[in-house]
């Protein structure tokens, strides 16, 4: 795991536990951000917003807000993953050791993403209730899917890193 | 890991490796079956929901892990949740209903510990694959729909398939995998 991370002269220090909780909570805050942007503002996956995108002033302003938000996690992502260090690089036992428990911690998240993702698909349309319910629940229920395919996506890859950089205690300041 | 499987009261020997892997394999075609069966059915409309609760009984009483009993101990290493009022009939005609169980059957020791942690990390891979193809095929279908047309079978069924296929490897896959690799297990002295 590295302690820091340098963008030309300047050289964010990452060997306390609470700044590296700090990031981590910042980086799911912008995960959250992206994914109810990309699926809510999205007029081809939330017919509600295409209805209130007629006007105009909601796409431009969301298109703006996805851009916005997709740079800002893709920034924070090259980051988290800088400081986690190299998934396939050579490791010695103890990081091998962690990677592994930070990965079975995050294997049961992603898993019950994935039994959710499958019940959202499955109330999406493909029951004979969903048909029967009312329109508002309906249209909660169409871009239902693809929030939690693109939450699970992300979490795939943001989990078992940031899992490493929640966990790890308190490093010594390199000499 | 235990090296005995209690199927209804019958006990089977599970120590050899090839027995486990026997079982495997033996689950997996079962569902493939099942799963076919039931596009052939309804076109998965209805009975995806049940295979996904079929995972439950397999994975309580052959491969174990996310539920109490099966072969590999709980994954959490907590005991299972018990209830005061007596055991149901049904459980104990079927031969299915476990008495308090010894500290040793749900505590995981620092080697299984280990071994959970890597068969997480090797299932953490073929997970990929199917969230990605969830991913393609979403996007397709929402964003260019003519990629799609040239499948006879509906997108829909086809997305909803492959979400239940993600979703019994979900639950499945850590335990097929800690089963598969396992050596041979000594007999006990």
């Amino acid at each position: 795991m590295n302690t820091e991370y340098a963008v030309g002269n300047i050289r964010i220090h990452f060997e306390t536990r609470a700044r590296r909780r700090c990031f981590v909570a910042l980086c799911f805050v912008a995960l959250a951000a992206l994914d109810l942007a990309c699926c809510l503002l999205n007029p081809k996956l939330n017919p509600s917003a295409s209805r209130i995108a007629a006007t105009g002033v909601l796409a431009a302003t969301g298109t703006w807000l996805i851009c916005g938000c997709g740079i800002l996690w893709v920034a924070l992502w090259i980051v988290l993953t800088w400081l986690a260090g190299d998934v396939r690089a050579r490791r010695d036992e103890r990081e091998i050791h962690r990677l592994e428990q930070a990965v079975s911690r995050a294997y049961p998240i992603l898993g019950y993403s994935i039994v959710a993702l499958f019940w959202a698909v499955c109330f999406g349309g493909l029951n004979p209730i969903t048909p029967l319910s009312p329109l508002a629940l309906r249209e909660f229920l169409v871009p239902l899917p693809s929030i939690l395919l693109m939450a699970t996506l992300l979490l795939y890859v943001t989990l078992p890193p940031a899992i490493l950089l929640w966990t790890e205690p308190d490093m010594e300041e390199a000499q | 890991m235990r090296a005995e499987l209690d199927l209804m009261g019958k006990r089977i020997d599970m120590a050899p490796r090839a027995r486990r892997r026997t079982l495997v394999v033996i689950l997996y075609a079962s569902l493939v079956l099942i799963m076919g069966a039931c596009w052939f059915g309804d076109r998965w409309h209805t009975s995806a929901a049940y295979l996904i609760l079929l995972t439950i009984p397999v994975n309580r009483l052959f491969l174990g892990g996310f539920y109490f009993g099966g072969l590999i101990k709980p994954f959490s290493g907590k005991p299972p949740r018990r209830n005061t009022a007596p055991p149901p009939y049904l459980f104990l005609a079927l031969r299915v209903y476990k008495a308090e169980p010894e500290e040793n059957e749900y505590r995981n020791d620092e080697r299984e510990l280990a071994q959970r942690n890597s068969a997480f990390y090797l299932a953490y891979t073929p997970i990929t694959v199917f969230i990605a193809l969830l991913w393609l095929l979403m996007n397709f279908r929402d964003h260019i729909p003519r990629l799609l047309e040239r499948f006879s079978v509906p997108v829909d069924s086809l997305l909803y398939g492959l979400a239940t296929a993600a979703a019994i490897a979900a639950v499945t896959l850590p335990q097929a995998i800690l089963l598969w690799t396992e050596p041979d297990m000594e007999e006990e002295a």
